[in-house]
């Protein structure tokens, strides 16, 4: 994990200083941009309460936007968030009440969001971009639980809404570092719980013609 | 420009080599792998009913292990096992008929049975040039690695606690209807101490964790 703050650390510095020696930027012309998130996790209600309450640090995602007005665009989003707790000791009832199994329990979710989003960003060029959200998808999650030798394993399809916000802060003409915060609501029937969590990620946003 | 493009690129795909983990968490100690499983088997039995005060607790240890297919030596200390049985059945309020000859009077039979059971199984690595059509591309001759088999065993124990109604008693040789029963399960791995420890914690773990049949 530390690796993983080093690394961000690196690029982000190496991009910084690499900005004030040549400070080119000008007003952004391009509002098609790719982007690359790195996301961490924070469960919220009932799967934390009753699954894993553990902040995710695994999780990436990709974006592209493409400009269909200077300030609105639309694009889509495809991500990664691993959720996985050890619970010690813990008592499961099955069945009714008419069972139960109790072990060491291994809880995993790996979740990927197919979203469709739209944004829409409140100035065209500044220090400081903020922009504000939303995507409408699917997510496919596979959440297993181990126990002894048991495993119950689930493969989930949810509709997925993700409203968002964030500020891009723009290094050069091309290059912006981007701060985001998602919250992520993945529904779906005959589960025992419906999936939210809270999303923060860095992420580099490079934009193109 | 081309640089940060290039950047991009790397981070996205560092970031892919940092995160490939779709389990990151995994049992690590042997004890990891212990389970213990309770069930009603007879959900419409009462367990309240104040008139359960008795038990007969069976004075073997009955092993289920096929010889077989696994060695049969359980390395568990039976009469450890039987005691905390019977510490368990009186602490949940149950009073103990030790006479065998007033057994069939007993509310419960308590039968205590334990299994070892070495799986076995074989792994398989192909091993490479066996797809033939490599050779007359200039890759066979020189490189052919034989498939490789390894076996395994992986050898599980469990100890299985069961509570039979003595009030439907049935005739001689016949089967007595079975209303409860707990199993504790988990590798069998370990010096005997470990072991013991292991078993008598699941036997202690079903009671916990069967709360209505405490008195």
């Amino acid at each position: 994990m530390k690796k993983i703050f080093v690394f961000i650390a690196i690029i982000t510095f190496g991009i910084s200083a690499n900005a004030q020696t040549n400070s080119n930027r000008i007003p952004n012309f391009r509002v098609n941009n790719f982007r690359v998130n790195y996301d961490v996790a924070v469960p919220l209600g009932q799967m934390s309460e009753d699954f894993i309450s553990q902040m995710s640090w695994r999780g990436v995602s990709i974006e592209n936007r493409w400009g269909i007005k200077p300030k609105l665009s639309v694009g889509f989003l495809v991500g990664w968030q691993v959720f996985a707790q050890r619970v010690d000791n813990f008592t499961q009832d099955l069945n009714n009440g008419n069972a139960a199994i109790n072990g060491n329990q291994f809880r995993t979710i790996n979740t990927f969001p197919f979203q469709g989003t739209v944004h829409y960003t409140f100035t065209e060029d500044a220090d400081i971009m903020p922009w504000v959200g939303l995507g409408l998808g699917i997510a496919h999650s596979n959440q297993v639980m181990q126990v002894g030798f048991f495993e119950e394993q689930r493969t989930i399809t949810s509709f997925a809404m993700t409203p968002q916000v964030g500020i891009d802060l723009p290094l050069n003409r091309v290059t912006s570092l981007t701060l985001s915060t998602r919250y992520n609501f993945f529904l779906h029937s005959n589960q025992p719980f419906n999936y939210s969590f809270l999303v923060f990620s860095v992420g580099i946003k490079s934009r193109y013609l | 420009m081309k640089k940060q493009t290039k950047l991009l690129s790397l981070i996205a795909f560092a970031l892919i080599l940092l995160i490939g983990a779709c389990y990151p968490i995994s049992q690590e100690f042997v004890s990891d792998f212990d389970s213990v499983y309770t069930e009603k088997s007879e959900p419409d039995f009462d367990f309240a009913n104040p008139a359960i005060r008795t038990f007969y607790l069976a004075d073997t240890v009955m092993v289920l292990t096929d010889p077989n297919v696994s060695d049969t030596n359980l390395e568990v200390d039976f009469d450890q096992i039987l005691a905390r049985v019977r510490t368990n059945m009186n602490q949940a309020g149950y009073t103990e008929i030790s006479n065998i000859n007033q057994a069939t009077q007993a509310d419960y039979l308590v039968l205590v049975s334990v299994n070892r059971a070495d799986n076995y199984f074989n792994t398989w690595w192909g091993g490479w040039g066996g797809w033939g059509g490599w050779g007359g591309w200039g890759w066979g001759g020189c490189c052919f690695f034989p498939p490789v088999v390894t076996t395994s065993n992986i050898r599980t124990g469990s100890i299985i606690v069961e509570l039979l109604d003595g009030k439907r008693l049935a005739q001689r040789n016949q089967n007595i209807p079975e209303v409860w029963y707990g199993v504790g399960s988990g590798l069998f791995q370990g010096n005997n101490t470990n072991l013991n420890n292991r078993t008598l914690r699941a036997i202690d773990q079903m009671f916990i964790q069967s709360p209505y049949l405490k008195r």
